[in-house]
């Protein structure tokens, strides 16, 4: 069959799309229905997930899966699980012992803006903002290798500037099998939110404001390096009280189990053992 | 309580700001969601490789 001639496709029968195979022998897109089928022409969505097979330098394992979970329907993960098991032979027990080399998970905060806080990772060094007409639009702290917290405008990149909407987003390269994700550590426990403009310092708001500005950019102990030792600690602890009470990381990872449970609905209705 | 403080307590009254961004409290409190995800399945049986390969060579 010839996969170039759309006509020839079987896109519309399972969603099946052809795709740039990269660093594999083969490759194809599944898309994912409709949640209620409009029409037997066009059933598939525009998502789909990206099965790769035979890496050709013959590293890591036979098969690769990419795709995004976020709002997909039960019966539109279920498609893709299918398609898998009836077409590939690839069932549960492949998927759960499947080794998870990359794994963004995100919290939407509605009413506010990157750089409306402060925020800190004590443990990266690394911190990399980066600026559209002023400002803040995404901030990147840590590296990709060891895993990274990113926190941007949402709105902006969903096209509606004027909403006010924060995405903070943990990417990572766990390299745990799936079934041992439920272990997985809160990689969001570790980041902090401060809010400068709320605290306890004895500033007229231009000062707190610049104060404001170049600890979002280079970080608290940067922003206040030039302070005289004397108050500099207090200065810092006063910023470090101002804790934002929105965020609650530790809050926000008792809802992982669910995510998790959304993403692979096999693991609730397969009875495959570790 | 020294003239000193009480004159920057007052400073610090005045100027503190009444308009900071609060992020809103909705009823629908976030909840994670996987973004993307990746992995990686290894297939060790031949016949296994050989039918995924011609699989995605000559889909349904």
């Amino acid at each position: 069959m010839d996969m170039s001639k759309p006509a020839d496709h079987p896109f519309h029968q399972c969603g099946w799309a052809s795709a740039v195979n990269g660093g594999y022998k083969a490759a194809l897109r599944v898309h994912f229905p409709h949640p209620t089928p409009f029409g037997v022409n066009a059933p598939w969505t525009k998502r789909y997930a990206l099965v790769q097979a035979g890496p050709k330098n013959a590293k890591g394992g036979h098969v690769r899966l990419e795709w995004n979970p976020a709002g997909l329907t039960a019966a539109q993960s279920h498609h893709l699980f299918k398609q898998l098991e009836v077409f590939l032979s690839i069932e549960a027990t492949h998927l759960l012992h499947g080794k998870v080399t990359r794994l963004d998970i995100a919290v939407d905060i509605p009413g506010m803006r990157p750089g409306d806080y402060i925020w800190e990772r004590p443990k990266s060094p690394l911190r990399r903002p980066v600026y559209k007409k002023g400002a803040l639009e995404t901030l990147y702290l840590g590296s990709t290798f060891k895993g990274q917290i990113t926190i941007y405008d949402k709105a902006v990149q969903q096209g509606n500037a004027g909403a006010k909407l924060t995405r903070i987003e943990a990417r990572m390269r766990p390299n745990h099998q799936v079934y041992e994700l439920h272990a997985l550590k809160n990689p969001f426990a570790s980041l902090k939110a401060y809010a400068l403009m709320k605290a306890a310092l004895i500033l007229s708001v231009p000062h707190r404001q610049a104060l404001h500005r170049a600890a979002r950019a280079e970080g608290l102990d940067s922003a206040f390096a030039d302070f005289p030792v004397a108050v500099r600690g207090t200065y810092l602890s006063a910023v470090k009280a101002s804790g934002a009470a929105f965020w609650k990381p530790v809050a926000y990872w008792v809802t992982w189990p669910g995510a998790l449970k959304k993403a692979f609905p096999i693991m609730l209705e397969s009875s495959v053992k570790k | 309580m020294s003239d000193t403080a009480t004159g920057a307590a007052a400073v610090a009254t005045k100027h503190a700001p009444k308009d900071a961004p609060t992020p809103q409290e909705t009823s629908n409190k976030p909840t994670l969601i996987i973004d993307k995800i990746s992995l990686t399945i290894d297939i060790t049986n031949p016949d296994h490789q050989k039918y995924v390969l011609g699989s995605l060579t000559s889909p349904p």
